[in-house]
C-alpha cells in the first residue's frame, strides 16, 4: 500500500507497531516514571491520530509525535510534583552490588537520575542528540529552538551529566 | 569509544529495560466512534478453514523506512500481556496478567499454558504445555499451529470452552497487535477436552467483548508478591459505575488502608486507571493483601456484587 494512501487509522497502526516503544522510552529519559511515560505517549498517539489529514505523510507524522512527546512529557513534569528525594540522595541501596543485573539496574537508575537532575533543555536535548540520534537541525526543529542553542544545551548538558554521575561511582 | 558512542549507549542502556504496556487498544479506543466489528462469532460452530491466500504481511517492519535507533529493538524479551482464567461474581473471566517473556507471538501462548502459567495463585490455566506449536500471521486471520493434547481430558460446557478459547484469542491478539483479526486453527483445538456434544469442531475465532469475557477489574501494578517501601502507584483496567475504583489493603481480614481512584471510562469496555502513590510507610513490615474493587452502587442488590481483583504485597 502506498504510504500516502494510508487511512488514519492505518497509520496509528504502523506508527504504533514501529515506535511505540521507542517513544515511551524517549519519555522516560525524560520523566522516569514508565506509567507516565506511557500515558504521555498515548496521548500523542491520539494527538497524531486526529492530525492525520494534516499530517498525510510517515516523517511528519514521526516528527509531530516527537514533538508531541517532548511537550507533553515538559508540561507533565511541570503539573506533577514529585518528590524528588532521590536526586539527593543519589540511587537506592540495592544490597551488595557483586551480581550483573543489580548493578546493571543501579547504573540505569543512576543515569535515569542524573537526567532528572539536568535543566530540562539539557535534558531534552541529550535524549533527543543521543538516544534518538538526531541532528542537530532536527533537534531545532523539534524543539523551537535555534541550532546554536542545541549546541550549546548539548555540550553543557554531556558535561553535567557525566559530573552527576562521578558523584555517583564513589 | 568518543563521548557521542559513550553517551549514546548510556542513554540507550539506561531504558533498555523498559517495555511499555501494550496499549493499541486504549488508544484505538478514544480514535474511534466505531460501530461494532463484522457481527460474526463463530466459536464453537462447526466453521471449516478455507484455503487462504496468503500474503506475508509484517506490520512491526514497516516503519516508514526509517531504521530503529534502538539496539534493542530487535531484542525478544518483553512485558507480554497474557490472559488466564479466573472466579469473578459472574462465573469465570479471564484476567490478564503482564509476564517478562523472551520470543515472538508463539513464546507468549506457551507462557498460557501450564509449562509456565498464571504468578498469580487466583488464576488457573487448561492449556497444556507444547499444545501451541506457531503463530503466523495471515491477511485474514492470526494462525495458531497446533500439536499433540499431553495430560488429562478436560471436561467442559460450552460456555467454558468459549471463554478458555477466548484466553487464546486475546493473548494471541495482544502478542501479534492484531485485535481485528479472528484466530484459525490449524489441528484440532477441542482435542483435550471431554465436550457435551461430540460434534464440536472450531476453527476459527472472533474477539468476544470485553465485558462478557474479562473480569471487569483487573490489577496490573503491583504484581504479584511486589515489595514496596514508603509507596507504590497501582494501575489495572476497569469498567466500573460512573469509573469509581475502590481499593483496599488488607491485613488477613482486616482492611488496614482503602481509598479510590477513577478509571477514564466504563460503559464500552475496560478502561485504565492509576492511583495516586499510596502511602505505606505507617504499616508494619508484613504481607498484605492488595485489593481493587468495581463499584457495586446497589450494594449487592442488584446484578453481580463488585468484581475483585487482588495482589500479595510485601511491606518491608
Amino acid at each position: 500500500m502506498a504510504e500516502g494512501s494510508w487511512t488514519a487509522d492505518e497509520a496509528l497502526e504502523r506508527l504504533y507497531a514501529a515506535h511505540w516503544r521507542q517513544l515511551v522510552r524517549l519519555s522516560v529519559l525524560l520523566v522516569r516514571d514508565v506509567g507516565t511515560a506511557e500515558e504521555v505517549v498515548q496521548d500523542a498517539f491520539i494527538a497524531v491520530h486526529r492530525r492525520w489529514d494534516r499530517l498525510r505523510d510517515p516523517d511528519k507524522a514521526l516528527a509531530y509525535l516527537r514533538q508531541a512527546v517532548v511537550n507533553q512529557s515538559r508540561s507533565t513534569l511541570r503539573h506533577r510534583m514529585v518528590v524528588q528525594r532521590h536526586v539527593e540522595r543519589g540511587p537506592d541501596p540495592v544490597g551488595e552490588v557483586t551480581d550483573e543485573p543489580a548493578e546493571g539496574m543501579a547504573r540505569r537508575a543512576a543515569v535515569l537520575e542524573a537526567m532528572r537532575a539536568l535543566p530540562q533543555r539539557q535534558r531534552e536535548v541529550l535524549a533527543l542528540r543521543y538516544y534518538l540520534d538526531l541532528s542537530e537541525a532536527e533537534i531545532a526543529n523539534t524543539l523551537a529552538i535555534s541550532r546554536g542553542a542545541v549546541k550549546s544545551h548539548a555540550s553543557r548538558g554531556a558535561a553535567a551529566l557525566r559530573e552527576l554521575l562521578k558523584g555517583d561511582e564513589r | 569509544m568518543n563521548e557521542h558512542d559513550e553517551l549514546r549507549d548510556l542513554l540507550t542502556d539506561a531504558v533498555a529495560d523498559v517495555e511499555p504496556e501494550y496499549r493499541l487498544d486504549a488508544i484505538r479506543a478514544r480514535t474511534s466512534r466505531r460501530t461494532f466489528r463484522r457481527g460474526w462469532y463463530a466459536a464453537g460452530a462447526a466453521v471449516l478453514a478455507a484455503a487462504a491466500v496468503v500474503t506475508a504481511v509484517n506490520l512491526a517492519q514497516d516503519d516508514g523506512g526509517r531504521r530503529e535507533n534502538s539496539p534493542a529493538a530487535n531484542d525478544l524479551t518483553h512485558t507480554a500481556a497474557l490472559y488466564f482464567v479466573g472466579d469473578s461474581p459472574a462465573g469465570p473471566r479471564l484476567y490478564r496478567e503482564f509476564q517478562k517473556v523472551s520470543g515472538g507471538p508463539i513464546a507468549d501462548l506457551a507462557a498460557m499454558t501450564d509449562a509456565n502459567g498464571p504468578d498469580d495463585p487466583d488464576y488457573t490455566t487448561v492449556w497444556p504445555r507444547g499444545f501451541f506449536r506457531n503463530v503466523k500471521v495471515e491477511d485474514d486471520a492470526i494462525e495458531v499451529s497446533l500439536g499433540t493434547w499431553v495430560g488429562p481430558q478436560v471436561e467442559a460446557t460450552k460456555a467454558e470452552l468459549d471463554l478458555y478459547l477466548q484466553q487464546i484469542v486475546y493473548t494471541v491478539q495482544a502478542a501479534t497487535g492484531r485485535d481485528d483479526l479472528p484466530v484459525r486453527f490449524d489441528g484440532s483445538v477441542t482435542q483435550g477436552f471431554v465436550l457435551e456434544s461430540n460434534y464440536v469442531i472450531v476453527a476459527s475465532v472472533v474477539r468476544a467483548p470485553q465485558l462478557e469475557t474479562l473480569a471487569l477489574m483487573s490489577v496490573s501494578d503491583p504484581v504479584e508478591g511486589l515489595a514496596v517501601h514508603d509507596s507504590f502507584i497501582a494501575r489495572g483496567r476497569a469498567s466500573s459505575f460512573e469509573g469509581t475504583v475502590h481499593w483496599e489493603i488488607r491485613r488477613g481480614q482486616q482492611v488496614v488502608l482503602d481509598g479510590f481512584t477513577t478509571a477514564e471510562g466504563y460503559v464500552d469496555h475496560l478502561y485504565p486507571w492509576e492511583t495516586e502513590p499510596i502511602d505505606v510507610s505507617k504499616l508494619n513490615p508484613g504481607r498484605y493483601t492488595f485489593a481493587a474493587l468495581t463499584d457495586d452502587p446497589s450494594g449487592g442488590a442488584e446484578g453481580f456484587g463488585p468484581f475483585t481483583d487482588t495482589r500479595t504485597i510485601i511491606v518491608d
